[in-house]
């Protein structure tokens, strides 16, 4: 399988088909000798911004932190044994809901979009 | 029967789509300057527009993707940035002016200064948004739109030369003011070829769940829609050419001008139906254009999205049409003249072009996406046309309007 | 051969125009008698506007408020621009004069238009009618009187 192209940039979507993100990063692990293993895959803005370079990284990592508090520094991860299909979008075997994935979303829900009346 | 249906509705929605200020102002200068001589650059436009609609239609009805998933899959998040941010920007100026159209058809029929208008109209749409279904918004305010079927009824009655019309079809040389020339032709084209147009039209596939299928009817709605919709905007020009032009009136820079084209034909109510066409077309390519920001961004970064969810389930999608909304109604707000603003973003967008079709050219092609259903050398050689079209383009208008152009 | 003078930013279509002479090089003749030419046909085309815009209102097909709004929009443009006929450099003095004056009798003329709307006055508004077919002949006199051969 070619990693790059066949997971990086993909639909990620829960066990309840929520929509949870892109792949923006892989993780991998070295084994000398052997052909590198993907152990997890990474997704939110401090992974897309270290696409970018390592500088747009840091300073995503360090917005982050400002905004969300140090258990946001670090990009989320979804180890890849949890994997289940992979399709159109891959499937983990995981509920968002139970990841900090959505914090953001959330926030936003219950501060802003959810005080408007109708929503 | 219920196929027919399908592709009866689609068509009628392609039109609501098609139909905007950028269209109905630039129609309306070309024909006012240079009578029927411009009349190519709507059917060329129209052609082009077919060709994507189509493919978009296609792509996601085949490879259950929308345009912009498909871009950010296929050529990662450092490629598909650019796009992103040339759809968002050219977007923003596309949703102001859809928005100062409204306003300015809700000044015509009040007399209340187009400014006042802009923020209850992007309210107005946002409300849509918030409480409406993709169906009601796609059908309802399409159906309305078909009010503007009067530039053609009023095409007809004024008896045109027909042989002349279809000389205009012809593209040809200029004998006069040959910059203006060139630069209505681009505004037409950039009307015409509108990158929303048909990334909306993918995300609407993806929103009325079409598969296979569809094939057929996606390609009766791209064609039998756009061909519909630029039908309009030639009765525009027509109007506009045997109206204004033999009236005296060659150039229209100030919107005021604008309704004088049905009054001779329609009397009073040709007033009232030119400040109707003008409202609800706007009001609904602004309805399409903030969906589709918010699409857009939902799309490219894997978020939730559906406008038939409850804003409370999709919180960054539908945070993303309100914000949009917001900032568009902002430069109208302000009294940016929208008839200039048009002008300029119709520029602006056929200069965007090749960042939004070249990935057009990989993903119809890509077995992995679309099978059996690839690209024929005719679309293939339509993309690779309308590439080329749009870098020629580019760098005509990017120093027109770096140096002062509308 | 492109120039820039203060009143030509004034004038977007004409930088429009500027422009492509920059830029494709092919356009040589952009000279003063050009931005008068372009001016007058920017006055003749507005000041038909007004007329129509009036027969429209007297044939009870466009509201008042409508109409005051277009006569105060064109009138502005017809302001500007009798303002940049005025201060564009010219060989021809006598005809830049001539077109002066029928660009101001045009706006004299929406000037008293509009105040008949506004009072409802339908003779005052079909005597600056008239004023306005006058004066835009003048104009077209004027603007021919500048482009004719000149020995």
């Amino acid at each position: 399988m070619k990693l790059l192209r066949d997971l990086l940039d993909k639909q990620v979507v829960d066990r309840e088909q929520v929509k949870v993100g892109k792949v923006d990063g892989l993780v991998a692990q070295l084994r000398p000798g052997k052909p590198p293993r993907i152990i997890a895959i990474e997704l939110g803005s401090i992974t897309l911004a270290r696409r970018l370079g390592a500088r747009p990284g840091r300073w995503m990592a360090r917005l982050a932190v400002k905004l969300g508090g140090t258990q946001h520094g670090e990009p989320h991860r979804i180890a890849w044994r949890k994997v289940k299909d992979i399709g159109i979008d891959i499937e983990f075997d995981i509920d968002v809901r139970e990841t900090s994935i959505f914090a953001w979303q959330d926030w936003l829900r219950d501060h802003i979009i959810g005080r408007i009346p109708g929503a | 029967m219920k196929k027919l249906l399908e592709i009866s509705l689609g068509v009628v929605t392609s039109v609501g789509g098609f139909l905007e200020v950028g269209s109905m102002a630039t129609a309306a200068q070309a024909g006012a300057m240079f009578g029927f001589q411009l009349i190519w650059a709507v059917v060329l436009g129209t052609v082009c527009i077919i060709f994507l609609v189509e493919m978009s239609g296609r792509f996601a009805a085949v490879s259950h993707h929308t345009i912009s998933d498909g871009i950010r899959e296929r050529f990662g998040f450092n490629v598909f940035l650019w796009p992103l941010l040339a759809a968002l920007l050219v977007n923003f100026l596309v949703l102001s002016a859809e928005i100062g159209g409204v306003a300015i058809a809700l000044e015509l029929a009040t007399g209340i200064g187009f400014q006042w208008w802009a923020l209850p109209v992007a309210l107005l749409a946002w409300l849509l948004l918030w409480k409406g279904t993709f169906g009601v918004i796609e059908k309802g305010v399409s159906f309305l739109g078909l009010v503007t079927l009067c530039f053609v009824v009023g095409a007809v009655m004024l008896r045109p030369d027909w042989t002349a019309v279809a000389r205009g079809a012809v593209p040809s040389l200029p004998v006069h003011d040959a910059a203006n020339y060139w630069f209505m032709a681009v505004s037409i084209l950039g009307a015409s070829i509108s990158p929303y147009l048909f990334m909306f039209y993918s995300s609407g596939a993806i929103e009325d769940r079409w598969d296979k299928s569809y094939l057929g009817a996606n390609r009766a709605i791209a064609g039998l829609g756009m061909t519909f919709g630029g039908t309009i905007s030639i009765g525009v020009l027509i109007v506009a050419a045997l109206v204004l032009a033999t009236h005296g009136v060659t150039q229209v820079d100030d919107y005021h001008q604008l309704p004088l084209m049905l009054i001779p034909i329609f009397g009073f109510w040709g007033f009232v139906l030119f400040v109707a066409s003008l409202a609800i077309a706007c009001f609904g390519a602004a309805l399409e254009v903030g969906l589709q920001q918010a699409y857009l961004v939902a799309q490219g970064f894997g978020w939730n999205w559906g406008e038939d969810r409850k804003p409370r389930d999709d919180p960054g999608f539908s945070a993303t049409y309100t914000i949009s909304l917001l900032l568009a109604a902002i430069p109208i707000a302000l009294g940016l003249d929208p008839l200039r603003l048009t002008i300029f973003s119709m520029a602006l967008t056929a200069a965007s072009l090749p960042l939004t079709v070249v990935p057009f050219l990989f993903l119809l092609n890509d077995k992995r996406y679309v099978g059996e259903h690839r690209n024929g050398i005719l679309s293939n050689a339509a993309v690779i046309f309308i590439i080329a079209l749009g870098f020629v383009l580019a760098v005509v208008t990017i120093p027109l309007q770096i140096f002062g152009g509308t | 051969m492109a120039h820039q003078t203060p009143d030509l930013i004034v004038s977007r279509r004409y930088l429009r125009l500027d422009c492509l002479c920059l830029l494709l090089l092919m356009l040589s003749a952009c000279s003063s008698s050009d931005q008068i030419e372009q001016q007058s046909r920017t006055v003749a085309s507005a000041s038909q506007t007004v007329l129509m815009a009036l027969d429209a209102w007297a044939a009870g097909a466009a509201p008042t408020a409508y109409t005051v709004d277009t006569l105060q929009s064109i009138g502005k443009t017809l302001a500007d621009t009798g303002a940049q006929i005025r201060s564009a450099e010219t060989s021809e003095p006598t005809e830049q004069a001539s077109l002066t004056k029928a660009v101001n009798d045009l706006s004299v003329a929406v000037t008293r238009a509009e105040a008949g709307l506004q009072a409802d006055d339908r003779l005052k508004v079909q005597d600056a009618q008239q004023d306005l077919r006058l004066a835009s002949r003048a104009l077209a006199t004027a603007y021919a009187k500048y482009f004719a051969p000149k020995p």
